[in-house]
């Protein structure tokens, strides 16, 4: 199941997805009308299957058409796989920043962090370091990073 | 007589990955340089499983052109069910090898503890030597506990994959590793629901219908899912009673690769092989034992891990096995 919290900013409609992304998710009837440009909150997404990639695609490729700008904040891992696996995923849209894994070698604890893509490109695709919640902890960035970054290559 | 398994390859690591899955299997290997030696033991021995480094495309292509020169192409002595391609790389970076008319079963030569690797890959074969959708139940054995569902609509399908999710966080499986791992089966259930039932002449009868769309799953459209947990691995088989997977379709999908090209989206309820594409970017293995007109039984199998990180870099296979 899903749900979409719709907030109206500045800079215009965010949208907080919180979830999973299936057959039953219609993008354009729970975001509704838009007005100006969008923005979805994605580090709520838990997985994303393939009639929700279908559903995902259309409706962003939609707005693109329409002439709509919309740009993707905090992107959690089943967005990031989505967009190292299918190369226009974005669908045009900005990926502006993305949450980053963690997982601590010695508590097993796992944490995420947020981080711009301005940033992550700034850095060379360098994992920025991290630390675990607890006092003499290690947290290690749990993931392969040249997988994980690779929609961010050139 | 035991059995006899066949190594072709002149890689220092292969015999030792060998010895730990005959070991399991209480089998013999002969281990032969390369094709052409491996002919006339072909012509000797029944070997019910043969290994072949792929790793450079020309060991392939001299394994293929000596098999048609001796035996043909539908040799007995060759037939996909038995041989296992050994690489190098990924096979997501091997999608030559997918187009071999030998291509049965597929991994990448274990990066790390060859041994454990191997029995894994043993203890695999062993439970696929018999026909029929008890794999898990034979993979897991007494160790394991092996549960099982049957789907009677297609709305318990997202019913079905939250068990699982919950059933591998109760197991004290990492959040991200039992999302990856719902997603897949989420994936094989949508493949069991909506692509595999036929009509009498195996034309598609939900292929395009919405996947939103409730509908009873009665007779042979019941679809049967187990999941089996040991502490060390854990397996979720999905069974439809068909038996109508199209080998050429699905080696076609396992080749597609959206990195590269972009994804096109086109009309009907699926989504054109991205589901497959999916479950070969996660890090478990996959198999498919599909009996024509009876039955095809897909099965993800996972060891798990504290960690995403070395979820990922697990030893992986793939493997399509279709029976007459």
């Amino acid at each position: 199941m899903i749900s979409i919290n719709k907030q109206q900013t500045k800079d215009g409609l965010l949208v907080e997805v919180v979830g999973a992304i299936e057959e039953n998710v219609h993008l354009e009837q729970m975001i509704g009308p838009l007005k100006g440009p969008l923005i979805v909150n994605c580090k709520g997404v838990t997985r994303i299957n393939s009639v929700g990639v279908k559903t995902w695609m259309k409706y962003f490729q939609g707005l693109k058409t329409q002439g709509i700008k919309f740009k993707f904040v905090e992107c959690a891992y089943p967005i990031i796989e989505q967009l190292n696996m299918i190369s226009n995923f974005a669908c045009g849209g900005e990926v502006e920043s993305i949450l980053l894994p963690y997982s601590c070698v010695k508590c097993q604890n796992e944490f995420v962090a947020s981080c711009t893509t301005a940033e992550l490109r700034a850095s060379g695709l360098q994992v920025p370091a991290a630390k675990c919640e607890k006092p003499d902890c290690a947290a290690e960035f749990d993931d392969d990073p040249e997988e994980y970054f690779y929609f961010l290559e050139d | 007589m035991p059995k006899e398994l066949l190594l072709i390859s002149d890689h220092p690591e292969d015999p030792a990955f060998l010895a730990e899955v005959s070991q399991v299997l209480g089998a013999k290997v002969l281990t032969v340089p390369d094709a052409s030696e491996a002919m006339d033991a072909l012509v000797d021995h029944n070997f019910s499983a043969i290994f072949l480094d792929v790793s450079k495309i020309t060991r392939l292509r001299n394994f293929e052109m000596e098999v048609q020169k001796r035996f043909g192409l539908l040799g007995e002595q060759v037939q996909q069910s038995r041989m296992h391609f050994i690489s190098d790389k990924p096979l997501s970076e091997k999608r030559d090898v997918i187009q071999s008319p030998f291509f049965g079963s597929f991994f990448q030569r274990p990066q790390t503890d060859v041994e454990d690797a191997g029995k894994y890959y043993g203890r695999m074969l062993q439970a696929g030597e018999e026909k029929g959708s008890n794999f898990l139940v034979r993979f897991f054995g007494d160790e394991g506990e092996v549960q099982e569902a049957a789907l009677e609509r297609s709305a318990q399908k997202q019913e079905a994959a939250e068990a699982v999710r919950n059933y591998l966080l109760q197991g004290k499986v990492p959040a991200r590793i039992a999302n990856t791992l719902t997603n897949v089966v989420d994936e094989l259930l949508m493949n069991a629901i909506y692509d595999a039932p036929g009509d009498e002449f195996g034309r598609p009868l939900y292929s395009i219908t919405s996947r939103a769309e409730d509908r009873e799953l009665s007779g042979r459209e019941e679809v049967a899912m187990k999941i089996g947990f040991d502490g060390v691995y854990v397996g979720v088989s999905v069974t439809d009673h068909f038996g109508s997977l199209d080998r050429t379709r699905l080696l076609n999908h396992v080749s597609i690769n959206y990195r590269d090209q972009e994804y096109k989206l086109r009309q009907g309820g699926a989504g054109a092989g991205l589901g497959l594409a999916s479950i070969l970017n996660t890090g478990g293995s996959l198999l498919y034992h599909c009996e024509d007109g009876k039955r095809t039984e897909a099965i993800l199998l996972s060891k798990v891990f504290e960690n995403y990180r070395d979820f990922r870099g697990q030893f992986r296979f793939f493997s399509a096995r279709f029976y007459g």
